[in-house]
C-alpha cells in the first residue's frame, strides 16, 4: 500500500512545520497549505486520503471547507479539525457537516497521530 | 481739525508683514529638507524592520527542523540516527553563539509551547533548559528597564524554570506595576508555596484581571493542595481578603464562617459582595441578622446578594423584613427579587400586586367572632371562586387593613406599610406578621383537617403573642376617624389647704378629654405581653400622626414632665397617672387649688410673651384659666395686671357652659399613659 497523502491546512507556520515533521516521520506524504485559498486549490486538483485542517484559516475556514467537500465535491475522505478549546460550537457545526474527529489545541503530536492512524484504518476497514 | 483727521482717516486693521523673499526661499528649503528627512526616515525604519522580519522568519523556517528533530527525536528507536542528531546539535549550538538566533529560538519555543501538548510540550521546555535560553531571561531580570525585566519573568514562567522562583521573587512588589503584575503570576505559577508567599507579602492592590488570572492558574495546577485561605482574611490589604474570599469560595472551605460573617461589616463593597457569596453558597445561618442590618446601607448589587443568601439561609421567620423590603424598596430589581425570595422561603407568600383590581368591601359580619377565612391556600393554590367568597368574609382586624382600598393597590392579606407604618420598629412586624401567617398556616391546616364548629382563631389562642381581634373596633392604617370626647377621671396632686407645706394629697377629678384610645400604639411590657395573651388591647398598629406627636410633645411639659424621653427604651415603659399630676411647687398663683397649663409658662416667661401667653387664652382657656387670671390680677407688673383683666373679662363673656363641659386640653393626655406617643429624634429628623 502506498504512503497515505494528507492535506495539512494550518496557519501557524512553527506549529505545521512540526506537524509536518511528524507526519512525514510517520510515513505520510503530507501537502501543507498555509490559508484556505490554497487548500481550496489543493482539494480542486487532487483529493488527499485525509485532511487535517484548522478551523480558523484566512480566506476559506475548516467549517466551510467541510461545507465545500460534502456538498460540493461530494467526497467523503476523512477530515480531522484543529481549533482552540471553547470553540465546541464551531465544532459541533462541523461534526453536522460532516467532520470526522476533533482535535483541541495545543495538540498533542502524538495523539494526532492516533487519531489519524484510527481513522484511515476504520475507513481501509 | 484733529477730530476731523481721526474721524475720516482709514485705519488698516490687516497689514501685509514686509518678509524678504530670500527670507522666504530659505524657510521653504529647510522645512523641505525637514520633510525629506522625516519620509526618509520613515523609509528606512520600514525597510529595517521589514528585513528584520524577513530574516526572523527565514532564522524559524531554519530552525523548525532541528527543533522538531530534537522533540522527535527517541535515541533508542532511532540507533541509525543518532549521528545526525549529534551533528545538529553541534550545529544548534554554533547557531546559539549569535544572540539574534538565541533570541528567535526562545520565541520558537515560546510559540510552540502554547500550541502542544502532551510529551512534546515536556521535550520543549527540556530543550529550552538544554540550550541555556533561560540564562538569557536571568540576564534580562537584571535590566533598569522594566519591559525586558517583564519580558525575562515570563519567559521563565512560560517556560516553567522553577529555579527562576528565588530570583523572581522580589518582583512581587515592585513599584512598576507590570513587573509586579508578572512577579505574582510568576511566583505562584512556579511553586506551589508561592501563593502563599504572594498573599502574606503582598501590598500593593490586586486587579480583579489580575485575580481571575491567579485563580485560572491555580485551577490548572495538577495535584495542587490549597492552603487554609481563611488565613489572609485578617490581612490589612484589601484586596488580599478579596482574593481569599474567592478562594474560599472556589475550593469551598467553609471552615472561616465567623471571619465570613464579620466581613460584612466591611467598608469595601466588594469585600461585602464577596462575603455574602460565601455565605450563600455555605449557608452560614448565623449571618442571617448581620445580612439584615446590613440591607439598608447596601447598593443594588449587593442587596440582590443579600437576598440571595436570605433565600438559602432564610425561614418563614424573615417574611416581615422580606415584605416591606417589596414594599418599600426604591429599587424596582430588589423589589422583585424581595418578592422572589419571599416566594422561595413560603410557597405563595408573596402574590400577584401589579394590575390587580381591589375587591369591593362588604358589610360587617354580624357574628364578629367569626374568623375570617385567609387569601390564598398556603401552598399557594389560589382558588379564584374561593377568593371572592373569602375577601368578603374579611374584617379589619389586627391592625391590618384587609378591606381593599384605592390607596392600597397591593393587599395581599399582610400589613400595610404606610409611611406612617414604615416607622414601626421591625421586630413588632416581625412578630405580628408571624403571628399573622402562623395563624394562615393552622387555618390551612384546619381547614384541610375537615369542618368544623369551633371558630379556629380560638384554637390557636394557647400561642403566644397572638393578636387578639376587636372587629367591632376599626384600627386599620386608613383610619380616618375622629376623636370624640369622653369623660376621664384623672388625678391631682394639690397641696393641703393651698400649703405645700402642710404636704399633700391626690384628688380625683373628672374632665372631658379627647377619646385616642383607639390609637393602638401600644408598648406594653414584654413580659406583660408574654404572660397575658389575652389582653384586649392590640399588641401593635400604626404610629401616631405627626399632629399627635406635636400635640403631646407641646402639652407633655405642662404636667410636670421633665423632658422628651432619650431613647426608645424610655418609650416602652409605661407612662404613669401620677407624672402627669401637677407639682405643688411649680404651679402658678392659683387661689381655688386647681391647675392650669398656663401656669408655670406665666411663671418663668418675661413679660412680653407672658402677654402673648394671655392673648391666647380666651381661645382656649376656660374656668381654671379665669382662676389662674384672678390671680394675676395681683402681679407686680401693671402691664401684666391690666392685661390679666382684660382676658378675665373677655374670658367670662366667652363662658357658655359649666365648667366641667370645658376641659383643659392638656388632659388630653389622660388616655395616653400606655401609648407610645414620641418616635425617637433620628426618626423625626429623617422626616
Amino acid at each position: 500500500m502506498n504512503d497515505p497523502r494528507l492535506l495539512l491546512a494550518e496557519d501557524d507556520e512553527m506549529l505545521a512545520s512540526l506537524l509536518r515533521y511528524r507526519l512525514e516521520k510517520e510515513g505520510y506524504l503530507v501537502e501543507w497549505v498555509s490559508d484556505g485559498r490554497a487548500m481550496k486549490e489543493s482539494l480542486e486538483r487532487t483529493l488527499p486520503d485525509i485532511v487535517v485542517s484548522d478551523v480558523l484559516m484566512p480566506y476559506f475556514s475548516g467549517i466551510e471547507m467541510v461545507d465545500y467537500l460534502r456538498n460540493e465535491i461530494k467526497s467523503s475522505i476523512p477530515v480531522i479539525l484543529i481549533s482552540t478549546a471553547g470553540n465546541e460550537t464551531n465544532v459541533l457545526n462541523a461534526f453536522e457537516l460532516g467532520a470526522d474527529d476533533f482535535i483541541a489545541k495545543p495538540v498533542s503530536p502524538s495523539e494526532l497521530m492516533v487519531r489519524i492512524h484510527k481513522i484511515l484504518k476504520t475507513r481501509v476497514a | 481739525m484733529t477730530q476731523t483727521f481721526w474721524t475720516y482717516r482709514p485705519l488698516p486693521l490687516f497689514q501685509a508683514p514686509e518678509i524678504h523673499t530670500n527670507l522666504l526661499w530659505d524657510l521653504g528649503i529647510l522645512f523641505g529638507s525637514i520633510s525629506l528627512a522625516y519620509f526618509g526616515f520613515i523609509f528606512l525604519m520600514r525597510n529595517r524592520l521589514s528585513a528584520r522580519k524577513a530574516a526572523v522568519r527565514q532564522h524559524k523556517r531554519e530552525l523548525a527542523p532541528m527543533i522538531s528533530n530534537f522533540l522527535f527525536y527517541d535515541p533508542e528507536t532511532e540507533a541509525e540516527g543518532r549521528e545526525a542528531y549529534i551533528t545538529m546539535k553541534i550545529e544548534i549550538r554554533e547557531l546559539l553563539k549569535n544572540p539574534f538566533n538565541r533570541r528567535i529560538l526562545s520565541e520558537v519555543l515560546m510559540d510552540l509551547k502554547t500550541d502542544v501538548s502532551g510529551s512534546a510540550r515536556v521535550k520543549l521546555l527540556r530543550l529550552y533548559r538544554d540550550l541555556g535560553l533561560h540564562q538569557d531571561a536571568y540576564t534580562k531580570l537584571k535590566s533598569w528597564r522594566w519591559e525586558r525585566v517583564s519580558q525575562g519573568i515570563r519567559e521563565l514562567t512560560e517556560m516553567e524554570v522553577e529555579k527562576a522562583y528565588t530570583l523572581i521573587r522580589p518582583f512581587v512588589n515592585d513599584k512598576r506595576g507590570v513587573i509586579r503584575k508578572q512577579a505574582q503570576l510568576a511566583t505562584v505559577s512556579l511553586r506551589e508555596e508561592g501563593l502563599s508567599f504572594f498573599m502574606d507579602t503582598a501590598r500593593y492592590s490586586i486587579s480583579e484581571w489580575q485575580q481571575i488570572k491567579l485563580l485560572e492558574i491555580l485551577r490548572q495546577r495538577e495535584d495542587y493542595n490549597p492552603p487554609r485561605f481563611r488565613d489572609w482574611l485578617t490581612s490589612e490589604n484589601r484586596d488580599v481578603v478579596l482574593f481569599a474570599l474567592r478562594l474560599i469560595r472556589h475550593y469551598n472551605q467553609n471552615d472561616a464562617e465567623p471571619a465570613i460573617i464579620r466581613l460584612l461589616q466591611h467598608r469595601n463593597t466588594m469585600v461585602k459582595m464577596a462575603a455574602a457569596e460565601c455565605i450563600r453558597d455555605f449557608r452560614f445561618k448565623a449571618a442571617r441578622d448581620p445580612l439584615k442590618v446590613i440591607f439598608r446601607k447596601s447598593g443594588e448589587a449587593l442587596k440582590l446578594l443579600i437576598l440571595e443568601a436570605l433565600s438559602s439561609i432564610g425561614d418563614a421567620h424573615d417574611l416581615p423584613i422580606l415584605q416591606q423590603i417589596s414594599e418599600q424598596d426604591g429599587n424596582f430589581v430588589v423589589r422583585s427579587k424581595a418578592r422572589s425570595v419571599m416566594n422561595t422561603l413560603v410557597p405563595g407568600s408573596a402574590l400577584p400586586v401589579a394590575g390587580i383590581d381591589p375587591l369591593e368591601p362588604v358589610a360587617p359580619q354580624e357574628n364578629p367572632k367569626e374568623e375570617p377565612q385567609v387569601l390564598q391556600t398556603f401552598q399557594g393554590q389560589t382558588e379564584i371562586n374561593e377568593l371572592e367568597v373569602q375577601a368578603e368574609e374579611i374584617p379589619a382586624t389586627e391592625g391590618f387593613n384587609l378591606k381593599p382600598t384605592p390607596s392600597a393597590p397591593e393587599d395581599n392579606g399582610l400589613p400595610e406599610l404606610s409611611e406612617q407604618g414604615a416607622h414601626i420598629p421591625m421586630d413588632d412586624w416581625d412578630e405580628a406578621l408571624f403571628d399573622f401567617c402562623l395563624k394562615q398556616e393552622l387555618r390551612a391546616i384546619m381547614t384541610q383537617a375537615g369542618p368544623s364548629e369551633e371558630d379556629p382563631g380560638d384554637d390557636i389562642a394557647f400561642i403566644p403573642y397572638i393578636v387578639e381581634d376587636e372587629p367591632e373596633e376599626e384600627t386599620s392604617l386608613q383610619s380616618d376617624r375622629e376623636p370624640a370626647l369622653i369623660e376621664v377621671d384623672y388625678q391631682v396632686v394639690v397641696p393641703e389647704t393651698g400649703n405645700p407645706s402642710e404636704g399633700y394629697h391626690h384628688e380625683t377629678r373628672t374632665s372631658s378629654a379627647f377619646d385616642l384610645s383607639f390609637i393602638p400604639l401600644v408598648t406594653e411590657d414584654s413580659a406583660e405581653m408574654a404572660g397575658s395573651h389575652q389582653a384586649s388591647e392590640p399588641r401593635w398598629s400604626r404610629q401616631a400622626t405627626d399632629f399627635e406627636i406635636q400635640e403631646a410633645e407641646t402639652l407633655v411639659p405642662a404636667f410636670g414632665l421633665t423632658g422628651e424621653p432619650e431613647d426608645e427604651t424610655s418609650f416602652s415603659e409605661p407612662i404613669k397617672t401620677e407624672y402627669f399630676t401637677a407639682q405643688p411647687e411649680k404651679t402658678a398663683p392659683n387661689q381655688e387649688g386647681t391647675f392650669c397649663i398656663f401656669s408655670e409658662f406665666i411663671r418663668e416667661y418675661d413679660t412680653e410673651s407672658k402677654l402673648i401667653l394671655l392673648s391666647e387664652i380666651p381661645a382656649v382657656g376656660g374656668p381654671k384659666e379665669a382662676a389662674f387670671l384672678r390671680g394675676l390680677l395681683e402681679d407686680q407688673d401693671a402691664r401684666i395686671r391690666e392685661k390679666a383683666a382684660a382676658v378675665l373679662e373677655e374670658l367670662n363673656g366667652a363662658q357658655v357652659g359649666p365648667e366641667e363641659t370645658k376641659p383643659a386640653r392638656g388632659l388630653q393626655l389622660r388616655n395616653f399613659g400606655r401609648f407610645r406617643l414620641w418616635r425617637p429624634k433620628k426618626e423625626r429628623t429623617h422626616e
